[in-house]
């Protein structure tokens, strides 16, 4: 594929509108038991389930140039913080606690076709609760744009389910100069709107697949991704194979994500 | 690092580190087929690394399953010595590891020919 010939423009109407469908499930399983002592993570709940949007809202994932399949570009905070606060109402972009490589907003052109461009996302954010903070491990999607409509197809920006996909901090003691902290497994936070089944047999002629664009845009936010992180279950065959030693790293929640 | 070392992570909980995870896990096992558990004996290996309530430990394994090298990261890099940065501090770990100096570990080494050590007066032994 040639990167530079197959440069596109994307385009989206900011005077339609869209329906965005908000969801997220009741907390059940912490590792400290949070869920149940700690009032405001007990009852988070999605602050509007459907909202209208302007499509305007999506110009924030549009690159403000041409690009081509695999690249990068950021995203604008102003929109996706709208999107947001329809989850929850204080989304913070600007990550309450930063190891350095914790902000960011990423957006890499997956596939595009004549008709349709797939653009696949990963936003760092965190929420402010009452006496404390909600940091989910990431929020990952696709946003799928119709080019000859210059609308929205399909949208989805949610939590990855994992083993431990959130970190919080609770001020537990408001005196203390210190917060407490959990981590768990949210089952569903979830912003969703279009029909994914009306375009999930488009052909695209020019396309990554979402693990390379996955990777591509893991590489924006840590420098430890330039490393070859293989399954466990394939390390030993591989070590044996290629006669190294194994380097791990055993770690109570995801390495490259920010539940940890 | 790609160079020199295959390199993986997991997550304590998929080990049974900290129980109130159990059930999702093994929700997700059936789901997705998931064949990595504390049965495995790359698993084996790690466990037996691992330093009493350390949130996150680094280990170098032989394709053996022979421990190399393991420290807290809670304690690094003091654990190693005096390290005015902490990326020569975990190259230092890495080099050690590889070098067979057991940075990290306590002097101890357990096999099957011998399975216990008399330590002053303290017995190790390793637990099957």
């Amino acid at each position: 594929m040639n990167t530079v010939l197959d440069r596109i423009t994307l385009f989206i109407d900011g005077a339609k509108t869209i329906s965005v469908k908000g969801y997220i499930k009741p907390i059940e399983h912490t590792l400290s038991n949070f869920h149940e002592e700690w009032e405001a993570l007990a009852n988070l709940r999605v602050a509007e389930p459907e909202k209208n949007h302007p499509l305007s809202v999506f110009h924030a994932f549009i690159p403000i140039e041409s690009v081509s399949v695999g690249e990068c570009w950021e995203i604008e905070k102003t929109g996706v913080t709208k999107l947001l606060q329809q989850l929850h109402p204080t989304p913070n972009l600007d990550m309450h606690l930063d190891s350095g490589d914790s902000q960011g907003l990423w957006a890499c052109l997956r596939a595009c076709n004549q008709r349709y461009a797939d653009i696949q996302f990963r936003i760092h954010v965190d929420f402010k609760l009452t006496d404390g903070w909600f940091t989910p491990s990431k929020f990952i999607g696709n946003l799928i744009i119709d080019r000859l409509e210059e609308e929205i197809a399909f949208f989805k920006m949610s939590v990855p389910e994992g083993i431990v996909n959130f970190d919080v901090n609770w001020k537990q003691d408001k005196d203390a100069p210190y917060s407490i902290t959990d981590a768990g497994l949210i089952q569903q936070m979830e912003l969703r709107a279009g029909t994914q089944e009306d375009i999930q047999d488009t052909e695209y002629v020019l396309h990554i697949t979402e693990d390379e664009a996955t990777r591509i845009l893991n590489r924006q936010f840590y420098k430890s991704e330039q490393i070859n992180w293989i399954r466990p279950e394939q390390a030993v065959e591989l070590a044996e194979k290629q006669c190294k030693l194994i380097h791990i790293i055993s770690v109570d929640g995801p390495l490259a994500d920010e539940a940890c | 690092m790609n160079n020199n070392f295959v390199n993986t992570w997991v997550t304590n909980a998929e080990l049974g580190r900290t129980q109130r995870l159990r059930e999702p896990i093994a929700k997700r096992r059936i789901r997705e087929g998931k064949t990595f558990d504390s049965s495995h004996v790359l698993a084996k290996a790690i466990m037996k690394g691992w330093k009493k309530g350390s949130p996150v430990d680094c280990m170098v394994i032989s394709h053996e399953f022979e421990l190399l090298g393991g420290i807290d990261y809670n304690y690094f890099p003091e654990c190693l010595g005096e390290f005015e940065d902490e990326v020569d501090a975990y190259i230092y770990f890495l080099k050690e590891s590889v070098a067979g100096k057991r940075p990290g570990l306590a002097n101890i080494i357990l096999t099957p020919e011998q399975p216990s050590q008399q330590v002053l007066n303290i017995s190790v032994k390793e637990i099957e």
